[in-house]
Parts: C-alpha cells; structure tokens; sequence
C-alpha cells in the first residue's frame, strides 16, 4: 500500500517555552514569570479556601493554622518562602514589562548598522537594575524567614 | 573539487534532522563527518554533504549570503540563517542542524512557510492611501518627499527577509499558530511608521486583538536571532504603545509626506544631515 504524504508537524507547543533551545537571558524571564504567575493564582485560590475556614469558628480556625501554618510546619514555611520569591520576581518582573511594553527604555529605530543594536541590548541594564532590587528583597525574606528577622520567630 | 576554499582546520560531526514524508513516520538525525575550513559556513558544509556524502538531504537555499532568508535553520538551538553561520566559530565539534521550528516540515530540513506568509499579508504589508489613483496613475505627476529622518523611523523593519527565524525562535509562535508572530507584526508597525502610509487606522484595527501584538509577552527571542537586525520585539512593543495612548487619546496625529512635483530638484536634503557611520567587520 502506498503511504500517503505528509508534513512532520514539528511544533513544539507548551515545551517549547522551556527548551527554547539556545537562546536569550529574557525568555527565561518570560517563562518565570508565567510560572510565577501561575503559582499564584492557585495560591489565591488555595489561600480563599484556607482563611474561609475562619467563617466556621475560632476552634477551626486554630486547629487549621495549628497544622498548616509556617509557624509550626518547617516544611511549610519553606514553601511559604518560595511563595515570597515568587512574588517578589513576579512583582519586579511585572513592573520592568510594563515600562518595557509600553515603549520605555528600548530605543528608538536606528539604521541597521552592522554590529546591530537591538531593544535586547538596549533594556538590559534596566532589566539588571529590577533584577538586582529583586535580590535584596530575597535577601530580606532570607534574614525575615529563617534567621529570626521577622515575627515569625 | 569545487570545495576546497581553505586548508582543512579540524574535523565537525553535523547531526542532521532527517525526515522522508514518503518512509519515515517519525523524523531521525544522520551524522556526517568534514573537515571544516576556515571560512566555511553551515550552508557550505550541506553542500558538501549532499555532494559528497548523502545526495537525498534536502533543504532550501538561493542566494548563499544572507539576503534571499532561504537557508534559515535552526543551528545548535538557535534560528539562523546557514549562509551566515560560521563552523569554525560555532566553536563545538558536533553541530546540530534541524529545521525551523513551529512550521511543518516537508522534507529534511525544508520548512513550510505558509502560516508565516498567511499572517504576513493578514497585516496589509504595502502602503495604503485613501486616495487610489495615486498608486494606479499612468502617467505621475507628484512623488513623495521623505526626510532621512522619516526614512530611519521605519528602515529597519524593511530589512526583513522573511526567513521565518523569528517565529521559529518565538516562545508564544511555539504554543500558538494563530499568533500573529513576531515577522507580521513588525511589518504592520513599518507600514505604520512610513509617512506615506494613510492605512494606520486599518492596520491597527487589525493588530488590536488578543492574537495579535497582545499576544506578545515580550521574550525578546525574535530580536535575538534576527540576522538583519529588525527588532521585531521593539516594532510590537510600539505597536502596544500606540494603542494604549490611542486608547487614552494622547496618540500624536501621524506625521504625512510631503509631495512635491516630480523630478524637482533635491535641495531638500537638511544641511546639517551626516550620513551614518559604518564598521565594517574585521574578518579575523
Ligand atoms: C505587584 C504585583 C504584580 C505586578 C506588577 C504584575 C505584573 C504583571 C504583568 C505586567 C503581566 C503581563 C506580563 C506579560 O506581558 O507577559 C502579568 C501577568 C500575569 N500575572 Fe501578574 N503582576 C502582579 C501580581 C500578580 C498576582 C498577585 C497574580 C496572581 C494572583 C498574578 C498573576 C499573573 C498571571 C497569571 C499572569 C499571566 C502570565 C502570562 O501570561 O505569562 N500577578 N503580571
């Protein structure tokens, strides 16, 4: 029997976001912050569910936080911290694409010179400064989580 | 032997993405071994392939230097056109070829580049003026007058050669097919920003929409591999910009060319005018 012709697809989808293949520190931001972004809204909908037990009564209310609070779980206050970086990449990210997107800091069109210029060159140093804040606010949650920092201790 | 351009430098293992619509049902990679030479490229080492060593790889190519956008493929993970890609200084000793990315392969390493030229003419990629004649006329009276000034504004994104690089490289192109991808949505923006376009408000009727440059979340992929230095993902962040001042009315009326009679004379040109400096590459 004669096989019938056709194309091999070749169409990565979803995966493709994350094997790009060999490509640029800014796509890695883009997957990020759809991850990040992702996690946090099952957070939402995980946290709505969880603070509702409050409307059964103060009892429940302990009990619930007595088990599944970063106060008294480590591995959960370990997870509670992922949390905190995601928001903080989420936030910082989010903030250098809304002054990226709307036209701040990429240039303006130039002659294509060769060696090229491009908006990639031209936003990096921004986007090092948003990511540099990012770190100290990591740092922050470090000292604030797990070194006694903060009120959780 | 046509091909010995230079003395042999090392020796390069080529993985090649394989796939026969007529045998295989899944693609696979050959492996060829050749002594590259300085000087050659990812496109001169095919050809020796296929002279040499295996006569039913198939690709595509014209022009072999970078300006018909035929060879773009995807080199060691990376969208690039063939011609311009050097072996010597990929600085690896096994290359892997494969063909572009989100576009159906029909043989080997030969995209289909369809969706890429459905969407680039979705974007009416020549100009558009209300009035018709002007474009028709027999017998012209008038031409338009641009400022260097004017020209830069859209010359970069007319340097696109539709090798299909950018949406092979492009993160939401790979997830959606309906995107309009990075290569239409800069042409919209370079018909947008030339003063002699009247066809604005279509063209941004027609990008306004969630699979157009909304779709776009700015992984700056496209402008990674350009081999012409377009800047697709600059042309779509402007395009966002204008719509959103557009949508709060603080959107500066655009800018139209000047016609003056035909063949006057070209004292137009500003004084102060210094045309661009050029680096020349050094080769090495
Ligand atoms: C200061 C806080 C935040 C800022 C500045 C921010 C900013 C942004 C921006 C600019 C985008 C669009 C990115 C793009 O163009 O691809 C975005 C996407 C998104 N954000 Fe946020 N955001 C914040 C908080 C949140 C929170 C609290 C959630 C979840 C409840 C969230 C969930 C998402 C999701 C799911 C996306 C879509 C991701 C994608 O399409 O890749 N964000 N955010």
């Amino acid at each position: 029997m004669e096989k019938k012709k056709r194309y091999y697809p070749n169409f990565p989808g979803v995966p493709g976001w994350i094997y790009g293949g060999n490509l640029n520190f800014e796509r890695v931001l883009f997957l990020l912050h759809r991850i990040t972004g992702l996690a946090l809204i099952f957070y939402l909908f995980a946290h709505i569910i969880v603070v509702g037990f409050r409307a059964y009564s103060p009892e429940m209310w302990e009990m619930v936080m007595g088990r599944i609070s970063g106060h008294s779980n480590p591995v959960i206050l370990f997870f509670e911290w992922l949390l905190v970086l995601a928001v903080i990449f989420h936030m910082f990210n989010g903030m250098r694409l809304i002054f990226l997107e709307l036209g701040f800091f990429i240039g303006k069109p130039s002659r294509p010179v060769y060696p090229y210029r491009t908006s990639i060159d031209r936003q990096r140093i921004f986007t090092w400064i948003m990511m540099i804040l990012a770190s100290i606010f990591v740092i922050w949650s470090i000292f604030a989580f797990f070194m006694g920092g903060g009120n959780h201790a | 032997m046509g091909y010995d351009m230079g003395k042999p430098v090392k020796k390069v293992r080529f993985r090649v993405f394989r796939y026969d619509p007529e045998k295989d049902d899944r693609p696979h990679y050959s492996e060829y071994t050749l002594e590259a030479w300085k000087g050659m490229s990812v496109l001169d080492a095919l050809n020796e392939i296929k002279a040499e060593q295996d006569p039913t790889l198939s690709w595509r190519q014209s022009c072999r230097m970078g300006v018909c956008g035929s060879c773009a493929m995807v080199i060691n993970g990376k969208p690039a056109l063939a011609c311009q890609t050097q072996v010597l200084k990929l600085d690896t000793d096994v290359i892997t070829i494969e063909p572009l990315k989100s576009f159906p392969v029909i043989k080997d390493l030969t995209p289909d580049l369809q969706n890429l030229f459905r969407h680039h003419t979705h974007v009416k990629p020549y100009i558009i003026r209300r009035n018709e004649e002007e474009l028709t006329e027999e017998n012209p009276t008038e031409e338009f007058l641009q400022s260097p000034e004017e020209l830069e504004a859209f010359l970069q994104f007319s340097y696109c050669i539709k090798c299909g690089a950018c949406v092979s490289a492009c993160p939401v192109s790979q997830s959606d097919p309906e995107f309009y991808g990075p290569q239409a949505l800069a042409q919209a923006f370079r018909y947008i920003s030339d003063t002699r376009d009247e066809g604005e408000e279509i063209r941004y009727a027609i990008v306004d929409n969630p699979q157009g440059c909304w779709r776009c979340h700015f992984a700056q992929s496209c402008t990674f591999v350009c081999p012409k230095g377009v800047d697709p993902a600059m042309a779509i962040q402007y395009l966002k910009r204008d719509l959103v001042l557009m949508s709060v009315g603080m959107k500066k009326e655009k800018k139209r060319a000047q016609k003056a009679p035909l063949g006057a004379p070209t004292d137009r040109v500003p004084e102060k005018y210094v045309p661009p400096e050029f680096t020349i590459a050094k080769p090495e």
